[in-house]
């Protein structure tokens, strides 16, 4: 490597270092346990990781195909008082996972968070019973749009866990990508087992 | 950067000064509906810009001409209108905006009536946004926001902000503002970026905290003098003078229960950035100007009946807010004149479902059990209560409730789980 080229690369990783860039690590296609979730799920693609982008609270990570605008893969394992988005500051209310929650209150728990997180009048539908992990949950779907009035649709799971609550989501655009990545998250979402 | 900031949030605290929460920068969309039927038939006045990508909304058919034409484009208010313009297409493509076409032609008609030589130039829109807002630009796109609807008593109520509004409008406030911004936004920023370079952050701070001071201190002028005019408009088109000074007072008050404690201390900032003038001094004025005016109409139940539609989603949005002082708060005003108890009490067993403080359970308990006694309840407190009744082993009376609750609503979201949960408690056999 010749002196120019090696000043070049410095530079860059200067530039780098210098405008703050965050490194978005990529998650490989097979198993995969999200930090701080008990379970583990088969992922048939690689994802890249966006937590460290966009910060999330604790126990919860945010996985993307082609940017959280277009697909969203939320993997969760929420203490009790934990909640699923984080906010400006702490006088802020916002909803929090409380282990005396009823399977709807869990949905609703689901629903408020999105809606907290800006997307605009989110609507839970086809409520029905599904493990997670082998431990009993709520499926059900979500309705909603962006404040820009994109639709956006989205599945979700979520389920006790001992005193946490475990939570799979994938949201992303109505046309298209979401009918696009569906059936491969539905088999995702049923790969679930415990870590 | 943060100059720039302090010029947009200007900005918008010029176009938005009846807001008492949180204040995004103005956008309006295109939805002004209304037949104004005892005016001149003319064309719809939006501007070339905006109409180019007009969608097909509802639109007034007939309304009178255009007060002012649109600005050179190479000047500053020529600016001012393209920038507002562009704030309008975003919300007319908002997933915010109410479409329904009755609200928005009951809107367009009010704020006519108080508008006056300015009705021709507006175009109304309402946002599905859970706090007290309105706001008018300069190019005449007008947003009126659900939480706004929630917390007006009555449509004189209504009619003294948008003629507040209006009269930042008719005043050209944005246009001067922009104007004081900029003169005084260089002068902080080159002063910023010196002290950033010197490493003494905290005085860019300082700085900035400074600039956005003179400039809120500017608005406080604005604001008291289009609650003043705001209000000779609306008394001369025939409303109740005291519901100014009414509709501050509910709104102090509600700010003062509030569970957030930053919320609750928003007088005090609001004192030392004079971004309003305190919410006390204005009461004080209104109620002032009032005093010695009686008569002028509410048409309360009309706009009741307006709104009455929206109350449960807009409710439940409120909610979602988590902020359950300022919504007991508001359900209070809204049970006053002992309409549409079911879904007010069904709210209020959902501030204590939520809350969940001590006693909260029994009172959630007492709320959905009054709601139910209501025609106008909504079919999620039979689910409550079948919930509280399975919770408490009281099962064959859960899956008497939980069947009411799925008669009521066939189409529920929640249809398959709640008859497996029928099914669980013995009721499926």
């Amino acid at each position: 490597m010749n002196t120019t080229r090696r000043g070049l690369l410095v530079a860059v990783a200067g530039g780098a270092v210098a405008s703050g860039c965050a490194t978005i690590p990529l998650v490989r296609a097979g198993a995969y346990q999200a930090k701080g979730a008990a379970f583990s799920v088969m992922l048939a693609r690689p994802w890249s990781d966006m937590t460290t982008t966009v910060p999330q609270p604790r126990g919860v990570r945010v996985l993307t195909l082609h940017g959280l605008q277009l697909n969203q893969l939320y993997l969760a394992g929420i203490a009790p008082g934990g909640s699923l988005m984080r906010v400006a500051d702490r006088d802020t209310p916002r909803p929090t996972y409380r282990t005396d929650m009823s399977e709807q209150e869990l949905v609703e728990f689901v629903i408020d968070s999105l809606a907290t997180m800006n997307f605009q009048d989110p609507q839970s539908t086809g409520l029905r019973p599904q493990n997670l992990a082998g431990a009993p949950g709520v499926r059900f779907e979500i309705n909603t749009r962006l404040e820009t009035g994109l639709n956006f649709s989205g599945t979700a799971l979520v389920a006790r866990s001992g005193d946490n609550l475990h939570l799979l989501m994938f949201l992303a655009p109505s046309e298209y990508y979401y009918g696009a990545f569906v059936q491969e998250v539905d088999a995702m979402f049923a790969s679930a087992t415990p870590a | 950067m943060r100059v720039l900031a302090a010029s947009l949030l200007a900005l918008a605290i010029a176009t938005s000064a009846a807001a008492q929460e949180v204040t995004p920068a103005p956008e309006v969309s295109q939805e002004a509906v209304a037949q104004a039927s005892d005016v001149a038939p003319q064309s719809i006045a939006t501007t070339p810009e905006v109409a180019a990508i007009e969608p097909q909304l509802a639109q007034p058919t007939v309304r009178p001409p255009p007060s002012r034409a649109r600005p050179a484009i190479d000047s500053d208010e020529g600016g001012l209108w393209g920038m507002s313009d562009r704030a309008e297409i975003e919300a007319r493509n908002s997933g915010q905006l109410e479409r329904d076409p009755a609200l928005n032609a009951y809107l367009y008609e009010v704020a006519c009536r108080v508008a006056d030589d300015v009705c021709g130039d507006i175009r109304l829109y309402v946002m599905n946004r859970p706090y007290f807002n309105a706001s008018m630009a300069p190019n005449g796109y007008m947003e009126v926001w659900s939480g706004l609807l929630l917390r007006a008593e009555d449509e004189a109520q209504l009619a003294f902000v948008l003629g507040h509004e209006i009269e930042h409008y008719r005043q050209q406030h944005s246009l001067a503002m922009m104007r004081t911004v900029r003169a005084r936004a260089g002068a902080a920023a080159v002063f910023s970026i010196i002290a950033a370079g010197a490493g003494v952050g905290i005085v860019g701070d300082i700085v900035y905290l400074g600039t956005l001071a003179s400039v809120f201190g500017f608005s406080r002028e604005n604001e008291s003098e289009a609650d003043q005019i705001g209000y000779d408009h609306a008394v001369a088109a025939g409303y109740d003078p005291h519901a100014g000074h009414t509709l501050w007072s509910n709104l102090v008050a509600e700010t003062q229960v509030s569970d957030n404690p930053d919320t609750r201390r928003r007088e005090t900032r609001a004192s030392i950035f004079r971004t309003h003038p305190l919410s006390a001094d204005r009461v004080e004025a209104l109620e002032e100007r009032a005093a010695n005016a009686s008569g002028g109409e509410t048409n309360r139940e009309r706009y009741r009946a307006a709104i009455r539609p929206f109350l449960d989603p807009w409710l439940r949005a409120d909610l979602r807010r988590r902020d359950y002082g300022q919504t007991a708060a508001l359900l209070d005003r809204l049970a006053a004149h002992g309409e549409d108890l079911g879904v007010v009490e069904y709210y209020r067993g959902e501030i204590n479902r939520l809350r969940r403080g001590d006693g909260d359970r029994e009172r959630a308990f007492q709320h959905y059990t009054t709601a139910i006694t209501y025609p106008d309840a909504p079919a999620a407190a039979w689910r409550e209560l079948g919930d509280f009744a399975a919770r408490d082993g009281r099962n064959a009376e859960a899956v008497t409730l939980l069947t009411t609750y799925l008669e009521r609503a066939p189409d529920a979201g929640d249809r398959a789980f709640v008859e497996a949960r029928i099914g669980q408690l013995g009721g499926g056999q």
